[in-house]
């Protein structure tokens, strides 16, 4: 009797597939969007791809290896990373940087929490991002035909035009596996005959991207216009991540209701970065997130069995009640202390209120002095306020003027103009800055009063390097650029940090025009 | 040890709040962008951990327990702000550059925490010794976090730049300009200075130090038997534990299993008629009391074990037995009457301590316990 039955947990009844059958398939599906990257983007993308599979079946092997774990590298997993990777680099990359790239994919995305399986995130994706951020400025140049070119999603962002049937076939510049879209959809269709992928998150994914662009461009007064929606379908890295990378088992939810949640999520996610984002693309970013939600997503969508939640439990809501006397003597307790520090504070505010407006008036003074160092002394000028905000924003500017003083050299003339200005166009919203103009309209220099942008990318902007490029020059209206300043009146944009110096350079050019008005008598 | 010196070594290297005991994690993560941001919000959470443990050290016998946490954070937070008048009065330069994290240690909480856990129960100078452990043990956590993401980040440790392009040694001459052309050619990875950096330099950092606690900790319990204080695990301090509570509860399994044989692990014990006698003494113990559980218990309290799923399901079930005597009418879902079987129920069920059946009775054991 014991024999006739087998006792094991589930599952009872096993696929045929193997993890290694089914990484053979996704190299095969990925091979049509690899040689075209190869053709499109010669011996660069070749390399890469090689260095991106060798170092990330190197990197498994390795740190199986120290970890004392068993050798994975059979089941392809790490071939596949380290392919997908590869093609979601730009081919103008260095090798070290792939080499990176592989190791942070494998040992940190992959390896450490557990191996195939067990990572939480996309390992491919989780090291595009990484590079992405440490290294945006090569992550984010583009090529095509030996030169540098927009991609386009960031020229369809810059409110360009771009030919949709080039992006169909892939002729256009971008990383090395995206630019295809129809050698992805012949690996995707690949991968759903071998029944590899289920359709669902694909579809939900781009099915949601497509109504919020469509929902976008008809309230931006575009109309329905089918070549932009097209355009944002065929751009960037939005088929590839659909297909291949959404639907990554580990990193996607299992139930059905979940797969359609997740897909929702990202394609608005996709949709709010590529739009509102500062990047023009947003896939990796959409995807990495969206895999952060999954525990949530299952959680929420889990199948309840039959009968489950039929019994409520019920909370016994026994609190225990303060007597009267400890509730009074609780209350003077606190009140006591609360008004003793109270007083305390009151008395050290009332010591320390000169010594402050002392220092912030010298540390104000400091700041004009930086911006103009010429002058000797200053003097608060009357104006104002709304009248200037006012005539700023006619101007088209986003600046508030918070403070004008005039610069008087030894003999008390006036030489010029120190302006203290606030805008809100930084990337993290409010920034203020000083700068100061002589009569003749020449930019002395500036300074950051109040700065808080991303460390390392908007944050360098309160370089010498950034600011030395205002100084001393006489142009009534700066202007940005990504192509290396060749003139005098361009600013080299920070690398990755194209809203601060947008923010920087418009709160220069509301300063330059707030001065012109001032001489002009108004 | 002094007691002073003891709760700054305390601070500093045993409970260190960084990475011992996790504390403050939000500033920890979030100003450690650069080695001199790190020190500069560590020694001004020090600062303020010494006064306010002072004070609510002064104050431990005024305050009402009802009301503590609240006045523990008036307190601070008058501390914060007096301390924040004061920068900006007479230290502007300090204000400029530690100025936005002063308002953030109201929040942190390892200042709430060492009132509430040491300052609140000990005297005043003792308790500002702590708050000065705490506070160089935070310091010196956010300072090396910080330098290392500033290192990887920038290619600099506290502005001085030794990584990429432009470093130190490549204005020295020689064989060291030579070390400098190389590390020149480092590429600064921008996202350690960004918040994720944090995140992948704490772990690193923890992980490492995790690992050379543990091998320490191995070789200790090698040495000496492992125990613990008699008190629950919930209010033990001692948060590196973690491997030594399994070791134990193992081992005491096997002590429920086989007391016996158990005991001839003390073999290193020099004295040989110890030796002998011991096992003897439990021998006897069991077979007086013909109850061998008994034993284990009381040998498991001796060597401070926590208590073990066997002991508590034993007090439960002798709790139904006498539920159920008192009650005669009621149904009797096991019958327990004997002490024997009692014991054979038990065993079985500390055999698979942690299979869900076993978890299942003591759930609905303790609902029964509850209606009596």
């Amino acid at each position: 009797m014991e024999n006739t039955f087998k006792i094991s947990s589930s599952p009872h009844v096993r696929d045929k597939k193997t993890t290694a059958g089914i990484m053979l398939d996704v190299i095969i599906a990925l091979l049509p969007a690899a040689v075209f990257g190869v053709i499109n983007f010669k011996t660069n993308a070749f390399i890469l791809i090689l260095t991106c599979v060798v170092s990330c079946v190197f990197f498994e092997w390795a740190i199986e290896t120290i970890l004392k774990r068993k050798t994975t590298i059979n089941d392809w997993s790490a071939a596949v990373t380290g392919l997908l990777l590869a093609l979601n680099l730009s081919p103008e990359v260095p090798v070290w940087m792939a080499i990176l790239g592989s190791a942070f994919a494998i040992i940190i995305v992959k390896q450490l929490f557990g191996g195939l399986g067990y990572n939480f995130m996309n390992p491919a994706l989780g090291a595009r991002c990484f590079l992405l951020i440490s290294f945006t400025g090569q992550m984010t140049t583009f090529t095509y035909d030996g030169v540098t070119a927009a991609t386009p999603l960031a020229v369809l962002k810059s409110g360009g035009t771009v030919n949709v049937s080039d992006m169909f076939i892939g002729n256009t510049a971008g990383t090395i596996g995206e630019t295809s879209v129809i050698c992805i959809l012949i690996g995707a269709i690949y991968l759903v005959a071998r029944k590899i992928i289920k359709l669902t998150i694909p579809l939900t994914y781009i099915g949601t991207f497509a109504v919020c662009i469509m929902i976008y461009a008809v309230s931006a007064g575009r109309g329905w216009d089918i070549s932009y929606l097209a355009a944002e379908l065929c751009g960037g890295g939005l088929m590839l991540g659909a297909f291949f990378m959404a639907t990554d088992y580990v990193t996607s939810p299992i139930t059905p209701n979940g797969k359609v949640l997740f897909g929702m999520i990202l394609g608005i996610l996709t949709f709010l970065f590529r739009i509102y984002g500062g990047s023009a693309e947003g896939v990796s970013y959409a995807i990495i997130f969206s895999n952060l939600l999954v525990p949530l997503i299952e959680r929420v969508t889990q199948p309840k069995a039959f009968g489950e939640g039929a019994e409520g439990e019920a909370n016994s809501g026994n609190k225990k009640k303060m007597d009267v006397k400890s509730i009074i003597i609780a209350t003077v307790a606190i009140l006591i202390i609360t008004v003793i520090s109270g007083v305390a504070l009151a008395y050290v505010q009332k010591v320390t209120k000169q010594p402050i407006a002392d220092a912030n008036q010298k540390a104000k003074e400091e700041a004009y002095k930086e911006v103009y160092a010429d002058a000797a002394g200053f003097d608060v000028l009357d104006f104002d306020k709304q009248q200037a905000s006012e005539y700023l924003s006619e101007q088209g500017y986003k600046c508030d003027i918070e403070e004008v003083v005039t610069a008087k050299d030894q003999s008390g003339n006036d030489i010029g103009y120190v302006l203290v200005i606030n805008s809100h166009e930084g990337y993290d919203g409010y920034m203020q800055l000083a700068m100061g103009v002589t009569k003749d309209g020449v930019t002395n220099g500036i300074s950051f009063l109040t700065l808080n942008e991303t460390a390392g990318l908007g944050m360098e902007a309160d370089t010498d390097s950034f600011k030395s490029q205002f100084a001393d020059k006489a142009v009534e209206k700066f202007e940005y650029t990504k192509q290396g300043a060749s003139k005098d009146n361009e600013i080299d944009a920070l690398s990755g940090a194209t809203i601060t110096t947008n923010g920087v350079v418009n709160a220069v050019n509301a300063g330059l025009a707030f001065v012109n008005e001032l001489k002009g008598g108004n | 040890m002094n007691k002073c010196t003891e709760r700054l070594y305390n601070g500093i290297v045993k409970e260190n709040p960084t990475f011992v005991q996790m504390l403050g994690m939000c500033p920890t993560l979030a100003v450690t962008s650069s080695a001199i941001n790190g020190a500069g919000m560590g020694l001004s959470t020090t600062c303020i951990l010494i006064l306010s443990n002072f004070v609510i050290s002064l104050l431990r016998k005024v305050i009402p327990d009802k009301v503590r946490i609240p006045s523990f954070i008036v307190i601070i937070a008058s501390f914060v702000t007096v301390i924040q008048f004061l920068m900006q009065a007479y230290l502007p330069s300090l204000n400029a550059s530690l100025g936005i994290y002063i308002p953030l240690i109201v929040v942190n909480c390892i200042i709430l925490g060492r009132a509430e856990s040491y300052a609140s129960k000990n005297k005043p100078l003792p308790s500002m010794f702590d708050g000065m452990g705490m506070g160089l043990g935070f310091t010196i956590g956010l300072t090396v976090i910080g330098a290392f993401r500033e290192l990887l980040g920038k290619g600099c440790v506290f502005g001085y730049q030794i990584l990429g392009d432009d470093n130190l040694l490549q204005h020295s001459s020689g064989i060291f300009k030579a070390i400098g052309d190389v590390l020149g050619l480092y590429t600064p990875v921008t996202i350690f200075v960004l918040a994720p950096g944090a995140f992948f330099v704490l772990a690193f950092i923890i992980a490492f130090i995790n690992k050379k606690t543990a091998k320490k900790q191995a070789l200790s319990d090698s040495r000496t038997p492992v125990s613990c204080k008699p008190e629950s695990c919930a209010g033990c301090t001692n948060l590196m534990c973690g491997g030594k509570i399994f070791a134990e509860s193992n081992e005491n399994k096997a002590a429920l299993q086989k007391p016996l044989k158990g005991e001839p692990k003390q073999e290193e014990v020099p004295n040989t008629s110890a030796e002998k006698s011991k096992p003897e003494e439990v021998l006897k113990a069991s077979e007086d009391e013909s109850k061998p559980e008994e034993a284990q218990k009381v040998s498991a309290e001796e060597n401070g074990f926590h208590q073990e799923n066997g002991i508590e399901i034993k007090s439960i079930m002798n709790k139904i037995a006498r539920y159920h005597e008192a009650n005669p009418g009621m149904v009797k879902p096991i019958e327990v009457p004997e002490a024997e079987a009692e014991n054979v129920k038990a065993e079985a069920d500390v055999s698979v301590p942690n299979s869900r059946n076993s978890r299942k009775k003591k759930k609905n054991n303790g609902k029964g316990g509850k209606q009596s």
